[in-house]
């Protein structure tokens, strides 16, 4: 099972989701979010593999259908991946001090660590390159407020499979750290239809996808492993 | 680095939301009741197969966030927010009952 038209829920969800409410919505996104997960990691190991994957890929498929058409077609829900135009080299310096500096604040979300509204992240956010950049490639979008550091630097620490809340539909997540060199932890995207998209960042290395609509992950980081990333959050309009 | 001046993000959804734009707790926990009518009402219009479909969505869900759950509970830790969405307790809650309610259980 592998096109969209195939899957008769999809459409139905499309359609369910424009009679929703806001709220509503974002109740149905975070079902369709944790049943990707749940499918992905195998908590459903009583179906079958058909249903399985048919459950999947309907999941994985309706949760770019929630957003009103204010989400552009794509396959992996990648807009970009490399060294960002947009940040200097003092600029990446300068969040990596920051980020450090903010460790100790940092609180444990999930099975990670996140510094939010730190003040030079923040500023970063609402640069107007930032938003001309992505503004070139998705349309208008408007800077939500969220910068957050985030931290994998003890063993065992990593998010499963989900899609991010509303805050930061479209992300622009960039690697300050990632030590040592020999890396176990990595980003997994789960793009419906197609194999797993593993992403290892360099430092100073940008990726800016629909955080909201793709299934992504971080698998755990072990022993003597240290990541830290800023992640900036953005809404199409 | 050139900065815009601040703009808010207006979501045409300004009763459901904080001033900084995010959905308000009590909002999404006030439409689990109308979102689960709506999934009913989408449930009973199903064929047997979309329906086994959407009942092994609804299921996993369930299943994965109580696994979540599981793994917070061992590192003694307070989930202090979620992963995705702004799933309060109430709003996990009424998603790890949902397949009894929509009457999905069968398949757990």
């Amino acid at each position: 099972m592998t096109q969209a038209d195939s899957l008769p829920l999809v459409e139905r969800f499309g359609r369910l989701s424009a009679e929703l409410t806001a709220a509503e919505r974002e109740n149905l996104k975070l079902m369709l979010s944790m049943a990707a997960g749940g499918l992905l990691v195998g908590h459903a190991r009583q179906l079958s593999d058909a249903l399985r994957q048919e459950a999947l890929e309907t999941a994985q498929r309706s949760l770019p259908k929630l957003h009103d058409g204010k989400r552009p077609a794509f396959t992996t829900g990648i807009v970009f991946r490399g060294r960002a135009p947009f940040f200097t080299d003092a600029d990446l310096a300068a969040m990596d001090e920051e980020s450090l500096a903010n460790r100790h604040r940092a609180e444990r979300f999930h099975d990670h660590y996140v510094t939010s509204g730190a003040p030079l992240a923040r500023e970063m956010a609402l640069s107007s390159d930032i938003n001309a950049f992505l503004g070139e490639r998705v349309g208008p979008v408007l800077p939500t407020y969220k910068a957050n550091y985030l931290y994998y630097d003890a063993p065992g620490l990593g998010i499963d499979p989900h899609v991010d809340k509303n805050e930061f539909a479209l992300n622009v997540l960039t690697m300050l750290e990632h030590r040592p060199d020999d890396r176990h932890s990595e980003l997994i995207l789960y793009p419906p239809d197609q194999d797993p998209v593993h992403i290892q960042l360099a430092h100073g290395e940008s990726l800016i996808f629909f955080a909201d609509s793709v299934t992504h992950q971080r698998t755990r980081t072990v022993a003597g492993e240290s990541i830290r990333l800023v992640s900036f959050g953005y809404h199409p309009i | 680095m050139s900065s815009m001046p601040e703009m808010r993000s207006d979501t045409g959804q300004v009763e459901e939301t904080t001033p900084g734009g995010e959905l308000d707790s009590a909002a999404l926990e006030a439409a689990l009741p109308t979102l689960t009518d709506k999934l009913a009402a989408l449930a009973s219009e199903l064929s047997d197969s979309e329906r086994e479909v959407l009942s092994s969505i609804v299921t996993s869900s369930a299943l994965h966030l109580e696994k979540l759950q599981d793994i917070n509970a061992e590192a003694e830790y307070i989930y202090a927010k979620p992963i995705s969405a702004a799933a309060t307790p109430e709003v996990r809650n009424h998603l790890l009952a949902l397949p009894e309610v929509l009457g999905f259980s069968e398949s757990r």
